[in-house]
């Protein structure tokens, strides 16, 4: 996959408007747990070739893989309810859960960290998963359940939007697998 | 609060579940492990051996060989195929140019048979038996394979032959370079609208081997036409989808020092991909149920034949380490002396390539052709 399509896939695969509703309010905690999902792909990309070595798969299988996962994902939020607010956890706690795990250190992404590293290296993982992770907190950050109507229904839209151009990268990765050498 | 604990829980257990259940199914259906045994040159030149043998012990007083056997009944299932044999022969004849001891002889009996077997067609030659059309692989193979043997040997003891057969496909190519595969007897004519998913590629190797023959001829020509067509038009004329993996078009590339780099990478990653593919399928019923069955030796062998040329034509590491790993499945799959001597005719099935059971000679000269054009990927990477 190209770098373009790597950081693309990275970013809108996080998909800050999804995310928000599944976050903790208080976007400090977003914040922290941000970082820390961001050093959990920054580690699979960086142990992305001796994994896939260890596990005998090629680099393109493994974006086959990723592909799959990335739209399977992205197709489940594209009819899955969010949670309701009322139930996301609150507290510093809630930086490591919900916040880092499940929520932002996710497999899809992880997957896609994975196949990205092998392919180009951790630099572009990391540019990818920090854009998605620093939309998410800033998104979190401007947007909360108090918003107006509008507000909201802009979000789910934009959400949507991010969502269906996941889908096209996410098909886009798969096809790069399967006719890759 | 209670309740909040509650929540985490149940969410941090989703999350694991979430992982967890991404890992395994992934890998128990997209990305299975791709078994590739690391062989040596040296493993790879036991292996050619071995099948050269196999020719050598099944080879009829004509010329011809066994062709379908079945190893558990111990049955010659009977059959013969002229193309086949001329494939044979070609494949025999790369072995004697890498140096394998024995198999010019047996390459030049089979030879023998079709030369006694070559017919007027056309403006030329023809190898063919039978009452049938005449089907243009065969005379292409052979012509290609007796490039071989004079690039070997120096002899130019058929070069009269080669020449009569390359004027009989000339015959056969239309004017945009599309190749019928058929020439009819009866009216003295190439059968309309008869088009071969191996035979293009089969008459363009033919010819382009002979321009080395006889620089001043038609050949390069000729072949550079049927070329073209195959790059610009073969797959929607002929009606082919997916693109066709065509490995014998990639001898001719190297014949002609290369083609058009974007088909060339596209045919690369057409055969790359079915290696990972193959790589994948294992013996156990798991792979067999979400691969499907191992393949034939024949079809294994021509993702080699494919690599290994185009490797030449456009080097590439991972064209390389695809390369190396079908030749490492080959050997693997193999045969070998000491495995046939369990079997009920050890002499039929050493050095073979089986499928439930059963061989046919073209497993073998695939699988050899592919060794030996591997060869140069495994010596690179050692």
């Amino acid at each position: 996959m190209s770098t373009a399509v790597a950081v693309l896939a990275l970013a809108f695969g996080l998909n800050a408007f999804r995310r928000r509703r599944e976050l903790p309010g208080t976007p400090l905690y977003v914040a922290v747990g941000a970082v820390l999902a961001l050093a959990g792909y920054l580690v699979l990309a960086a142990v992305a070739d001796p994994l896939l070595d260890g596990l005998d798969i090629s680099a393109p299988n493994a974006r086959i893989g990723a592909g799959l996962t990335l739209g399977l994902a992205a197709v489940f939020d594209l009819f899955r309810r969010a949670p309701d607010p009322a139930s996301v956890p609150s507290g510093p706690l809630a930086s490591l859960a919900p916040a880092f795990f499940p929520v932002l250190f996710r497999p899809d992404v992880g997957v896609l960290a994975i196949s990205a590293g092998a392919d180009r290296g951790v630099g572009a993982v990391v540019v990818g998963a920090a854009i998605g992770l620093a939309a998410c907190v800033g998104w979190a950050a401007v947007v909360d359940d108090e918003a107006g109507p509008v507000t909201l229904r802009l979000e789910r839209g934009l959400g949507h939007l991010a969502t269906a151009f996941t889908l096209w990268l996410a098909v886009d990765v798969t096809v790069d697998g399967v006719i890759d050498v | 609060m209670d309740v909040g604990r509650r929540t985490i829980t149940h969410r941090l257990l989703g999350g694991v579940a979430a992982w967890v259940l991404v890992a395994v199914v992934l890998r128990a259906f997209v990305v299975q492990p791709e078994m590739c045994p690391v062989v040596t040159p040296a493993e790879v030149t036991a292996a050619v051996v071995e099948t050269v043998g196999w020719f050598e012990r099944n080879q009829l007083d004509d010329g011809t060989w066994l062709y379908r056997y079945d190893k558990d009944d111990d049955v010659d299932l009977g059959g013969y195929n002229l193309t086949r044999h001329a494939g044979v022969t070609m494949s025999l004849y790369q072995a004697d140019a890498a140096g394998v001891s024995g198999a010019r002889s047996i390459a030049d009996a089979g030879t023998a048979f079709a030369l006694d077997n070559l017919i007027t067609a056309g403006d030329g030659l023809a190898f063919h038996r039978g009452s049938a059309d005449v089907r243009v692989g065969a005379t292409a193979l052979l012509v290609a394979g007796l490039v071989i043997r004079r690039d070997t040997t120096g002899a130019a003891t058929y070069d009269e032959e080669m020449v009569e057969m390359g004027e009989f496909l000339i015959g056969q190519i239309e004017a945009n370079g599309a190749v019928l595969a058929g020439w009819d007897p009866d009216t003295g004519l190439p059968v309309p609208d008869s088009y071969s998913k191996f035979f293009t590629g089969e008459v363009f190797w033919a010819l382009a081997s002979l321009a080395r023959v006889e620089p001043d001829g038609p050949w390069r020509d000729a072949a550079e036409s049927i070329g073209m067509y195959i790059v610009e038009e073969r797959d929607e004329a002929e009606e082919v989808w997916p693109p066709l993996p065509d490995h014998w078009a990639s001898y001719a590339f190297v014949e002609l020092g290369g083609g058009d780099a974007d088909y060339i990478e596209r045919q690369q990653a057409l055969f790359g991909g079915q290696v990972r593919y193959e790589s994948q399928r294992d013996t156990d019923w798991w792979t067999y149920l979400t691969r499907g069955r191992r393949a034939l030796g024949a079809g294994v062998g021509t993702l080699g034949e494919a690599l290994g040329n185009l490797w030449q034509v456009a080097p590439d590491d991972d064209v390389a380490a695809r390369g190396a790993c079908l030749a490492g499945m080959l050997v693997e799959r193999q045969v070998d002396a000491d495995e046939a001597l369990s079997e009920r005719d050890p002499g039929r099935t050493a050095g073979a390539w089986f499928q439930f059971g059963v061989t046919q000679m073209d497993d073998q000269q695939h699988a050899m052709s592919a060794l030996l054009l591997t060869m140069p990927i495994l010596e690179s990477l050692s």
